[in-house]
């Protein structure tokens, strides 16, 4: 499903000139659920980022679903982005002013879909996560593990094959935590990819793979047997 | 997808309450002004179309050269003796009628009225289409007849059945009532232009009425422009201004005697519908085309004030926009957004605005007698127009820089994305402020010209003097003498005076003169006063050489046929006929111009020189002018009580006096005062309005500085913070705080003081008499707005300075 070939990016200032990602190759395949772990600034963010195609390399080649998307402007990036991904964020990235049921409307506003049809995704997928009971309050009505399945449901409403979490834990307490990550397993077995960057080795172990990074470089990666 | 956006508009409107009540009290207010602006302007504009004959009827007005000097650079009539001309001369014309309005003491039975009658040619009823109660459009066909409206059948006989009943004019001219119209609405030049406001359409009788109780001659005359007295022309359908400028040009040019062409250089066609704003061009300042500048000025400071507050709190929803662009919106759908939700904004206040008009035009109708409607189905086009631009405006910038981040940017809602559009809002506060410190300067100097132009009246006695009027009537002319010894009686009367003409009453008469007999090419004009020997004393005008009139010298006093006179002359005068000191004039003699076959030449000898005085104040250059001893010419006394005994006392002493000598005519007196704040009221009138104007684009402009100083100030909480841990004290604080903001403000003034300079020269350059210290006057206008904006800005300086560091840094 995704295909890195040597791929860098590298931030120029006027005077400092810092390499985020360095040359690296990275292949997931459909079905994944890779996590991404490493020290601050290791350059799992920009990874990250990089394959939610929120930005674009500076070298190297990025394929995904067998189409080379490393120069393609930003009007084409947000198509692809928004048929084939979902992020879910640390802090949630919930939009204050709308309820739960809007917030997650909000992913499918902006695809070709009926108001009866999204109504109708947008009611099943609150279900799923159990949130149905909520849809009518505000996010900040709620607390931080529901607010994080607000988001999962989010980013899957969309029928999306992909899910990029960006430390999807980090501000929930265990239990939240837990909850969100049995969230995710779930949703990876019935099919999704899942490319998650957690600071949580335990919260890892969830993943299939694990790929660590430091300075820009693939350290290792560890492959795990399936659960 | 489109209910979206209004949910997020309506609840992004609930969350931030305090920029949600500025932006839109801005807009309100803003909205509000702009509207009724143009309406009263498109009101005053659209006067008289319901006439049938509207669309073909036309007045002409008389332009005046601008070497008369006579004030004014129009008269809205023509001369009379050009009605019949224009009639015999222009074959298509279908109907002229000329009006001439004279007030006149109208008996009923026992009861008696002083009344403004229109004289007019019978053709006006083919002109207009009244509705007729009684009689009809025949009405003035009778010489002896009159057409009135409803109100005045009622006020004067009570009912409007009363064709054929008798009214007399000045107890010897009897004439009876040949119609009464339905009351004519408010929108007609008749009832409510400038000056037809203070004597509204009542009485019409025909000219030949004014021939039997004045002489007046059916001809009409070449010597009497009186504002108001309109000349009426219908044509044939279709006919446009152009070809009938060009008709009385042709007119013009034929008929009009070569020592009038000095004065009235041509006549100005305009159509019935110009009628009502015809005084506002003759008074020579653009005062409608003023008032909507002003009113669009004062919206452009309200679009702005949203502009700036929404690109500053635009800042703090970067984080949604990231997550939409995240989520797959394009630029555009975003764009569409933030725009639907500033014409949100902008119809949410056009609705209270449409309110607050509502009750303001029924205050304003009610104050003003005017008939000012909201007429819905009609401008509705306008103002969903409005709406819309004024939305898409307000919000064009916002939504261009909050949709312009990338979405990684945008999602960190970093501090950078705050100090975005800085440059910006610096812009558009100095904007704000070079129209507010603009219209500040102009009311600062209108304030100080207009004090300059009333107090050049305080060198008359002016709140001492009570005038009667109506003493040119023969019967009441024999009786001058004992009224003067009567009055004389009363207690604290220092001065009775008889005279053509009283200080600041805007009417001149004047002749040709010259210092050599015969020598036309050195002929100049002089204003002339008709005075008794008592007039310089009653109104303190000293003489700088020379003596007084008296009656006891025999060529003191005009008389007709005698060919010498003795009068008393201006410095003007004196510097035109080329005499030196005014001690060294007295005794010289100047001659007239008469016609040769009426009588010979008259020499004038100067035996008294008064100073250059603004007899007529206002905005009149002083001319030349002469004072005459003409019993015949006088109209008014000039009753003045001394200070310390009681105005009321005497003026109720002087009424019983009136009644008992002139028990026939009621007595007409009004204070001197008042006529001086006759001359005033105009220019007070732009004065309050030019300082209810920039108060409002001062008061919008304060509050856009607040709400932005507000919001700026919270997003330097951190910095602030840390300032204050590594050692600043409060004031350093607010001083760079108020720095911040002073610099676009500041920079504002060197645009906007230039600028009201030049524009206040404008309205300065009417008046002959200027403000000096106009430059001072312009620059106070900017040390007071910067204050004002210092003042703003310290507010939030304070109490952010004085918050505890701790938590300033926790902040984030």
């Amino acid at each position: 499903m995704i295909k890195l070939n040597n791929l860098s990016k590298i931030y120029r200032t006027d005077e400092v000139e810092t390499v985020a990602l360095d040359n690296i190759s990275i292949d997931i395949d459909t079905g994944e659920f890779v996590a991404v772990m490493g020290p601050s600034g290791c350059g799992k963010s920009t990874l990250l980022n990089i394959v939610g195609m929120l930005d674009t390399p500076s070298q190297g080649q990025y394929v995904f679903q067998g189409e080379d998307v490393s120069d393609y402007g930003e009007a084409r990036l947000s198509d692809i982005r928004k048929r084939n991904i979902g992020f879910i964020f640390q802090s949630f990235n919930l939009i204050d002013e709308l309820t739960v049921a809007e917030n997650i409307e909000l992913a499918l506003l902006y695809h070709d879909i009926a108001v009866s049809e999204r109504r109708d995704r947008v009611a099943s997928i609150m279900d799923k996560v159990g949130i149905a009971h909520r849809a009518k309050h505000l996010p900040t009505q709620l607390s931080g593990g529901q607010q994080q399945r607000v988001a999962v449901a989010r980013a899957v409403v969309g029928h999306q094959g992909l899910i990029l979490a960006d430390e999807p834990t980090g501000n929930l307490d265990s239990a939240h935590g837990q909850e969100v990550m049995e969230m995710l397993q779930g949703l990876n077995e019935e099919g999704t990819t899942i490319v998650m960057v957690t600071h949580s080795p335990a919260h890892a172990d969830y993943a299939r793979r694990t790929i660590n990074l430091f300075d820009g470089h693939v350290v290792t990666e560890d492959l795990r047997a399936a659960v | 997808m489109f209910a979206n956006y209004l949910i997020i508009a309506w609840r992004q409107l609930l969350k931030n309450k305090l920029y949600a009540a500025i932006n839109i009290i801005g807009l309100v207010t803003g909205l509000s002004i702009y509207l009724f602006g143009t309406l009263l302007v498109e009101y005053e504009e659209s006067h008289d179309q319901f006439f049938a004959n509207a669309e073909r009827t036309f007045t002409a007005a008389s332009v005046f050269s601008p070497a008369a000097g006579v004030g004014v650079s129009m008269n809205d009539g023509i001369f009379t003796a050009f009605g019949p001309l224009i009639k015999s001369d222009v074959p298509e014309i279908e109907a002229v009628a000329r009006t001439v309005r004279r007030e006149y003491l109208v008996s009923v039975d026992d009861r008696q009225f002083y009344e403004h009658i229109r004289f007019a040619d019978p053709d006006l009823l083919k002109i207009f289409d009244f509705d007729y109660i009684v009689g009809d459009a025949q009405a003035l066909d009778d010489p002896a007849g009159v057409l009135m409206t409803e109100q005045s059948a009622n006020k004067l006989f009570g009912s409007t059945q009363v064709l054929g009943k008798t009214l007399t004019l000045d107890h010897d001219t009897p004439l009876h009532v040949a119609a009464v119209i339905a009351e004519l609405p408010p929108n007609t030049h008749l009832m409510s232009s400038l000056f037809n406001a203070q004597f509204p359409f009542g009485l019409v009788a025909p000219l030949q009425a004014l021939h039997r109780a004045a002489d007046y001659e059916l001809e009409g005359n070449w010597n009497n422009l009186s504002m108001g007295d309109m000349t009426y022309m219908l044509f044939p359908a279709g006919s446009t201004v152009d070809q009938v400028q060009s008709r009385l040009d042709g007119v013009y040019d034929a008929h009009m005697p070569e020592n009038n062409r000095r004065l009235v250089t041509g006549l100005s066609v305009r159509t019935l519908g110009q009628a009502n704003t015809i005084l506002y061009d003759t008074v020579g300042m653009p005062i409608l085309s003023s008032l909507k500048v002003l009113a669009l000025m004062v919206l452009i400071v309200a679009i702005v004030n949203y502009t700036n507050l929404a690109t500053a709190q635009s800042l703090a929803r970067t984080r949604e926009v990231g997550l939409r662009k995240t989520l797959g919106a394009t630029r555009k759908q975003l764009l569409v957004q933030f725009l639907v939700e500033s014409v949100c904004v902008a119809a949410i206040s056009m609705l209270i605005a449409l309110a607050v008009l509502e009750i303001g035009v029924q205050l304003f109708n009610g104050a003003t007698g005017r008939g000012l409607a909201l007429d819905y189905l009609d401008i509705l086009p306008w103002l969903i127009g409005t709406t819309v631009l004024v939305g898409l405006i307000a919000g064009a910038y916002p939504a261009y820089l909050i949709t312009g981040a990338t979405p990684i940017t945008a999602l960190r809602g970093s501090a950078t994305a705050r100090t975005g559009g800085g440059l910006f809002r610096n812009l558009m506060l100095g904007l704000q402020f070079t129209i507010s410190v603009f219209m500040l300067a102009m009311v600062i100097v209108v304030y100080f010209q207009n004090q300059k132009v009333e107090a050049s009246g305080d060198m008359y006695p002016r709140s001492q003097i009570l005038t009667l009027h109506r003493l040119g009537l023969e019967s009441i002319r024999q009786r001058q003498q004992t009224l003067r010894n009567e009055l004389l009686n009363v207690p604290g009367v220092s001065h009775v005076s008889y005279s053509s003409q009283i200080p600041f009453e805007q009417s001149q008469s004047e002749f040709g003169v010259g210092a050599v007999q015969g020598d036309t090419a050195g002929e100049f004009p002089l204003m002339q006063i008709d005075i008794d020997e008592h007039f310089l004393s009653a109104y303190d005008i000293p003489l700088l050489a020379g003596r007084d009139v008296s009656r006891d010298i025999a060529n003191d006093t005009r008389r007709d046929g005698a060919l010498e006179l003795n009068v008393i002359v201006n410095e003007t005068a004196l510097a035109r006929l080329g005499f030196g000191s005014a001690a060294a004039s007295v005794g010289l003699n100047f001659y007239d111009f008469p016609d040769p076959d009426v009588r010979g030449v008259r020499t004038y000898t100067i035996v008294g020189v008064v100073p250059d005085q603004n007899f007529q104040g206002f905005h009149n250059e002083i001319k030349p002018m002469v004072f005459i001893m003409d019993p015949e010419e006088f109209r008014i006394a000039s009753v003045r009580v001394e200070a310390g005994y009681s105005m009321i006392r005497a003026v109720s002493q002087i009424e019983s006096i009136w009644e008992t000598l002139v028990p026939e005519y009621p007595m007409q007196s009004r204070f001197l005062d008042e006529t001086f704040e006759d001359v005033f009221f105009v220019l007070r009138l732009m004065q309050q309005a030019l300082a209810g104007f920039s108060g409002v684009a001062l008061l919008l402009s304060a509050i856009g500085l607040f709400g932005l100083a507000a919001f700026m100030a919270e997003g330097r909480t951190r910095e602030i913070g840390l300032r204050k841990v590594m050692g600043a004290n409060i004031s350093q604080i607010v001083r760079l705080l108020i720095w911040q903001f002073s610099r676009p403000v500041m920079w504002s003034l060197l645009l906007a003081l230039p600028l009201a300079y030049f524009a206040s020269n404008i309205y300065l350059n009417f008046f002959a008499d200027r403000i000096e210290a106009q430059a001072p006057i312009v620059a106070i206008a900017g040390i007071l707005a910067v204050l004002f904006a210092w003042v703003i800005v310290a507010v939030h300086a304070i109490r952010i300075a004085r918050a505890n560091p701790i938590h300033a840094l926790r902040y984030e």
